[in-house]
């Protein structure tokens, strides 16, 4: 029993860190200091101070600020993106699942050839080939991660689908639409979110490698990834500028990951083989 | 022994059978970066003196003689036909055969997965099943904590770190540079550091619930050994999942590796890629993309033929 | 050849969500060495639960109290390392489940030839010929080869056989067996028993087999304990038993057999967590009177122990 509650201490702890960061990404142009791109030229590269909390950078911008902007980029964007791609892969997951035949084939093809690219190689390479930016970062991440989400979707509603209810439902009268509204978008629900939350931390890691090496958010906009680049040179006398933006991703990855954790404990049936009855 | 032969030709021929329209899915995919790129091929070429800047003729000549006002499925199959002969393109800037730079580099992005591979499977699995193990226990919780650290840090962030920690302060490793065993191996401890973290986990909660299984509780009411009931019924049973993690890794190691390789000099495939992009070379990324996409296909189906010795089953052609 | 096992006020509870799980109240019950001993009930009425308490097989959640003697002393005392050494070697364990109670991949016959690697009594290539010579014993057919087999490669009868060869394998004491003829078809069903009634006559090892098929307990064992809601009912000879229940939970049972009245009983067993007070089987009683309010004590009748105003 004390293992359980020390378990659920952590999760909750990470619970709250999580929202903690949601807020102050939502809530950053309220309570950031100063303006993340105002270049402030006598102010360079100071050391913590009142005035600056966390210091300033190279081009004399408060890191806090940008700290605050940058929740604000990666979480918007991780969700952003983690939204297409469930989108994108729910659709066509529950398409090839539900309608089975040779669109569902097809479908499996595709997801096949999608999943045979190599993830971040094909980022980087759209991120350069259609130049660096938001848009092109979008499409990357989502034509990357959609096949591996259809996947899982597919064999859920096929575990659904082999229900036995459904065939009643059906031969009630039931028609295509409302078996879907109905019964296989619920039941898919619990999984959705599961995958979801765990899509949105590793879009975050993913965006910040790429902005690190110039092909994602670009400068001045103020992102984690490139602000660690912007560190790298000045680390070693000023280390908060490298410390702060790194261990604000572990905040943010390490808690959507627990928070996923939490919810797969919480909502996913396991299929154990049983062991002995009574 | 019919059977058996049978049941693995079957499963080798169907996984075979795959591999040739993923990779046609593959050249396409690499062919269409040339063509949503939005530099013109032709222009980039007459303009590579970076003096002249080309008029409106000049630029359509050009373009004819590249083949480029053709229909796209056209060029598609001229250009999958060049490449099936072997023929990568040739990289703007260098002027020499893609592939031939391609092929050189490979040793060394291959190297460095390999060795990261290497520990990744070395310290993940031992960890996790000791987690496992352990479960709930003081250990367990910390492990799972570094574990969690090491799939939450970005790459980059923690080679800087490590960079500064081994090689300047405690001088004990080199900062950059290939050529020697000792320059890989913090390339290959940043690299595997989050896939470590991810296997760990995976296989903590992959042993976990075989060991929830009937045919373990038997092992117990055996008399077995402890030790024997976890490695030698457990782990065996919890594997599967891992090894696709591991042929994921592999995969994506082939691209991630170029953070890895730019932070610490190394001339691997993915330095190259990121160089090309600086300089809009654009038969380099195509490039890129059909060979990494290649060597991704190859790899998986090996992954696909270690389950064969993992899972009787789909040697003997169970159901 | 004193080998028999003593339960002495054994209580069994598992704590969760729901509540306690009282899956054995204070049983009292002696199983003698060398002979067959049954115990029968419906599922949920804690009969797995004394197999599993004898060789400390409960999960984590358990509370026990009590003791299990065995030769001098008490299992349930036992320090694990010791305990674990009883296991497979003085006191077998037939689980349930034959289908998934075998290593999916592992050989078959490693499985068997563990048995006697790990418990120290053979070297591995010794093992091996042991592990087939006790595959040809239980009547395994071409044993060579299906020593390299794998489970799912084994029919159901065979498997069956398999975990009754490894847990005779060393010779035990004693063997538990526990629903061996749960889920299988009337062929398979015959198979096992005569796989015990030749166990019985081949060797003296006790057997403990834990049952809800009447038919089979009352074919093979020689002293039958009915347990009801954690509590033991009725205990006797199997023949008396069989012939002229005593107890009306017993009566209940055997008419609902088929081959019988097939007269169910009516009402469901009680929830193990909210046990009615008094007699646990009054609800479901057609014999009930006001003395059932309070729980009656195991009373000696004609050769037998029954719990039941009726005798008292």
């Amino acid at each position: 029993m004390a293992a359980i509650n020390k378990a659920s201490i952590v999760y909750r702890l990470a619970a709250v860190i999580l929202l903690l960061l949601v807020a102050s990404a939502v809530l950053a142009p309220v309570i950031a200091p100063y303006d993340p791109n105002r270049v402030m030229p006598d102010e360079t590269l100071q050391p913590c101070s009142i005035r600056h909390w966390l210091g300033t950078d190279s081009l004399g911008r408060d890191v806090l600020s940008r700290l605050l902007y940058g929740a604000q980029v990666s979480i918007g964007f991780a969700v952003l993106a983690a939204l297409c791609t469930t989108l994108l892969g729910v659709s066509l997951g529950i398409i090839g699942g539900y309608f089975g035949g040779v669109t569902d084939l097809l479908l499996q093809l595709l997801v096949n050839i999608f999943q045979g690219l190599p993830g971040m190689s094909l980022m980087i390479a759209i991120a350069g080939s259609l130049g660096p930016g938001s848009a092109s970062l979008l499409l990357a991440v989502t034509l990357t991660s959609w096949a591996g989400f259809s996947r899982i979707v597919r064999g859920e509603v096929l575990k659904i689908k082999e229900e036995s209810y459904i065939e009643g439902i059906r031969s009630l009268g039931g028609s295509d639409a409302y078996i879907l509204r109905r019964y296989i978008l619920p039941n898919l629900f619990n999984s959705l979110i599961i995958l979801f939350t765990i899509r949105v931390g590793t879009v975050v890691l993913s965006v910040a490698s790429l902005s690190f090496l110039g092909l994602g958010m670009q400068p001045p906009q103020a992102d984690w990834g490139v602000m660690i680049q912007d560190a790298k040179v000045y680390f070693r006398s000023y280390p908060q500028l490298l410390i702060a933006p790194g261990l604000c991703i572990l905040a943010l990855c390490g808690s959507i990951q627990l928070v996923g954790d939490a919810l797969r404990d919480r909502f996913s049936i396991r299929q154990s083989t049983q062991k002995q009855d009574w | 022994m019919e059977t058996i032969k049978s049941g693995i030709w079957f499963y080798i021929v169907k996984k075979l059978a795959l591999v040739i329209p993923v990779w046609l899915g593959i050249s396409a995919a690499a062919f269409l970066l040339g063509v949503i790129s939005p530099s013109d091929p032709a222009v980039l070429l007459l303009s590579m003196d970076g003096i002249s800047t080309p008029g409106a003729q000049e630029i359509a000549a050009k373009r004819h003689e590249l083949g480029l006002d053709r229909p796209y499925i056209l060029q598609y199959l001229a250009w999958l036909g060049q490449v099936l002969q072997g023929n990568l393109g040739i990289s703007y800037i260098t002027q020499q055969p893609v592939l031939d730079e391609l092929l050189l580099r490979l040793p060394v992005t291959v190297t460095l997965a390999g060795i990261s591979l290497l520990l990744v499977m070395l310290v993940g699995i031992p960890l996790g099943v000791l987690m496992a193990w352990g479960k709930n226990t003081g250990s367990d919780f910390v492990l799972r904590a570094a574990a969690l650290a090491g799939t939450s840090l970005p790459s980059f962030w923690l080679s800087i770190l490590m960079i500064w920690l081994f090689a300047e302060t405690l001088q004990l490793l080199p900062t950059s540079g290939y050529g020697s065993v000792s320059q890989l191996i913090l390339p290959a401890i940043t690299l595997a550091a989050g896939t470590t973290g991810a296997l760990m986990r995976l296989q903590r909660a992959t042993l976990l619930e075989v060991l929830e299984q009937n045919f373990i509780f038997a092992a117990k009411a055996k008399g077995l050994p402890g030790s024997r009931i976890i490695w030698r019924h457990g782990l065996p049973n919890a594997l599967i999942p891992v090894v696709t993690l591991l042929g994921n890794y592999f995969g994506g190691v082939l691209g991630g590796s170029a953070v890895i390789e730019s932070i610490y000099s190394l001339p691997g495939l993915g330095s190259y890629v990121l160089e090309a992009i600086r300089g809009r070379d654009y038969p380099v990324i195509q490039g890129y993309v059909l060979f990494t996409g290649c060597v991704f296909v190859v790899f998986n189906l090996l992954v696909d033929l270690v389950y064969l010795g993992l899972n009787p089953r789909i040697r003997l052609g169970g159901k | 050849m004193d080998n028999h096992i003593a339960l002495r006020q054994l209580t069994v509870s598992f704590t969760t969500k729901a509540g306690t799980v009282k899956a054995a109240n204070r049983i009292d019950a002696i199983f003698p060495g060398g002979q067959i001993s049954g115990i029968v009930g419906e599922t949920g009425s804690g009969k797995s639960v004394l197999g599993l308490s004898v060789l400390g097989l409960l999960p984590e959640n358990r509370i026990v109290s009590g003791s299990i003697l065995y030769k001098n002393r008490d299992l349930l005392q036992l320090p694990e390392p010791e305990m674990n050494a009883l296991r497979g070697k003085t006191i077998a364990f037939v689980p349930q489940n034959p289908d998934t109670a075998l290593n999916p991949v592992m050989t078959v016959g490693e499985q068997l030839s563990e048995m006697f690697t790990c418990h120290g009594k053979a070297n591995p290539v010794e093992a091996r010929l042991r592990a087939i010579e006790q595959l040809r014993r239980y009547a395994l057919s071409e044993p060579q080869t299906v020593f390299d087999r794998y489970s799912f490669q084994l029919s159901g009868g065979q498997r069956q056989r398999l975990l009754c060869a490894m847990g005779s394998a060393l010779a035990p004491d004693w063997l538990i067996a526990d629903e061996p003829t749960k889920g299988l078809d009337a062929v398979l069903r015959r198979q096992v028993f005569q796989l015990f009634q030749a166990l019985r006559e081949t060797s003296n090892l006790g057997i403990l087999l834990i049952t809800h098929d009447l038919r089979l307990a009352e074919r093979l064992c020689d002293t039958v304990f009915v347990l009801y809601a954690g509590t033991v009912v009725e205990q006797g000879p199997a023949g008396e038993l069989f012939a002229g229940p005593l107890h009306p939970y017993t009566q209940g049972l055997i008419n609902a057999q088929p081959h019988k009245a097939l007269t169910p009983l009516p009402g469901m067993p009680p929830s193990l967590i909210d046990l009615p007070a008094g007699c646990k089987f009054r609800p479901r009683c057609r014999q009930r009177t006001k003395l059932c309010s309070q729980e009656p004590a195991l009373r000696n009748v004609h050769g037998r122990q029954v719990r039941c105003w009726q005798y008292d």
